[in-house]
């Protein structure tokens, strides 16, 4: 008895062909039902969870509008804050959740950005070596930030001393361009139920 | 009749494809995140019990700075053994769907003594009591947010074991499911059809993990801590890993069946004498 083999080709492309049909419409389904859902939330993710690498995603200032067209990832270091009178000369972080603020000072991730015209907040702990000495600050000293997308002149206006659930104090607005920094006061053994606050206005046309 | 019978196949098969699709998604979720023990086995992979206790011990050393008392008083308040023993029973009680109690009472009482200790050494005196707890009511918090990653899981922990256990019967509903399909649709189309269902599968498991893996910078994510991310990103690049294994070996099974039935078909002479 001898075997004989046949092709039967069709039938393979048959298959195959059915199975990608299979596959198009499943694309199809995911895409035009599903994509805005999970474009969503990764974007979320993408926003608040993902540290910058070191391709470092380019942060982009757009000087006409006076707008931040791409923002430094949220836990990314994006440049640093100097006081000349207190000799203070710290990094500064997207973000200011606990870890954030062990490596330097943060920006409230809810304030405006350095030249946008609106309030920019940054905290930072009263131990030494963060922001220990601007109880030390009076009106008139200066502040600038160094950022990767430009160098911003503040000059303080005002300093006060408020209480820890008092968010009148940190007036997030776009009237205006104010730096507002402020740390845990009093120094000292335990709990701080106070915040120390910081006021400046911007200085001079600087380059962004 | 019979063209009917054919679409309904078709439309089942390409059901069938899907439930493969969210069948096999859900058995590599069931061996991995939902496995404790594998949960367990990253954990130890990444050194994350050393980098807590060593967050833990960082954040009560800055918290030491503002208080104006020496480090001396952080020292034996607890045993670095204590908090792998803490973190396994917190993660114990997340798949239990349990309240795990960190115990910190012997922390706290041995920072009081080490505290009063220090005070009388000095010949200081704690003047203002109140702040001093608080103080310590700080140092404790820090333990526990370390254990329990902030308290950010809470919410989770009281649906993950209702999770993993619809996950279970929902796998077993899919099975039944989808022999159901593959009965049918080997009665109204063909018998050997299941080569369709497995490749389509293949295929769609390789799109969607592409979609989602396209869209999140895994190697970059970083949720709550370093240490926690780090776990993460392992844990969510193994699970794409064994997701495209089981798509190959999906494809593999796809070919051989579809080979099987359609390519060859082997023909009896019989040869007279």
């Amino acid at each position: 008895m001898h075997k004989k083999y046949k092709f039967k080709g069709k039938a393979f492309v048959t298959y195959v062909a059915l199975s990608f049909l299979f596959v198009c419409v499943f694309i199809v389904i995911i895409y035009f039902g599903l994509n805005h859902t999970i474009r969503k939330y990764t974007n979320i993710i993408n926003t608040v969870a993902i540290k910058e690498s070191k391709n470092d995603r380019k942060v982009k200032f757009d000087n006409a509008q006076k707008k931040m067209t791409s923002i430094p990832s949220y836990g990314s270091k994006y440049g640093t804050i100097k006081i000349d009178k207190i000799n203070l000369d710290l990094p500064l972080y997207y973000g200011d959740n606990e870890e954030i603020l062990s490596y330097g000072i943060g920006h409230y991730a809810g304030s405006y950005f350095p030249g946008e015209g609106g309030s920019v907040i940054l905290a930072g702990h009263n131990d030494p070596g963060y922001f220990e000495k601007i109880l030390e600050l009076g009106n008139n000293d200066k502040i600038v930030l160094d950022l990767n997308y430009g160098k911003f002149d503040y000059q303080i206006y005002e300093t006060r001393i408020v209480s820890e659930n008092d968010l009148s104090a940190f007036p997030i607005q776009d009237n205006e361009e104010r730096l507002i920094l402020y740390t845990c006061y009093p120094l000292g053994v335990g709990h701080k139920t106070e915040r120390f606050v910081v006021y400046a206005h911007r200085v001079g046309e600087t380059d962004a | 009749m019979r063209k009917f019978k054919k679409l309904v196949g078709y439309i089942l098969g390409f059901i069938s494809s899907v439930l493969l699709t969210i069948l096999v998604l859900l058995f590599v979720f069931k061996i991995t995140i939902f496995n404790q023990n594998y949960v367990l086995q990253k954990l130890e992979d990444n050194n994350y019990y050393e980098e807590v206790t060593k967050s833990i011990k960082r954040d009560m050393g800055n918290s030491l700075m503002s208080s104006g008392l020496d480090k001396s008083i952080l020292d034996g308040i607890f045993k670095d053994g204590d908090i792998k023993v803490d973190i396994k029973g917190f993660i114990a009680s997340i798949y239990t769907g349990s309240k795990y109690k960190v115990d910190t009472d012997s922390l706290k009482k041995k920072l009081n003594s080490n505290i009063d200790e220090y005070l009388k050494e000095k010949g200081l005196e704690a003047t203002d009591k109140k702040s001093l707890e608080t103080y310590v009511d700080g140092v404790v918090k820090i333990y526990k947010d370390g254990i329990n990653i902030y308290g950010y899981l809470d919410g989770v922990i009281s649906s993950f074991a209702k999770i993993s256990t619809y996950t279970d019967m929902f796998i077993g509903f899919i099975i039944v499911f989808i022999i159901v399909c593959l009965v049918v649709i080997r009665k109204w189309v063909h018998k050997r059809y299941s080569g369709v269902v497995c490749l389509s599968s293949s295929l769609m498991l390789l799109y969607f993990r592409w979609f989602i893996y396209d869209g999140i910078d895994f190697k970059n994510i970083i949720i709550i801590s370093d240490s926690f991310s780090k776990v993460i990103r392992k844990v969510l690049i193994d699970v794409g890993d064994k997701v495209i294994i089981v798509s190959m070996v999906l494809l593999i099974i796809s070919i051989v069946l579809n080979l099987n039935n359609s390519l060859f078909k082997i023909k009896r002479i019989r040869k007279s004498l």
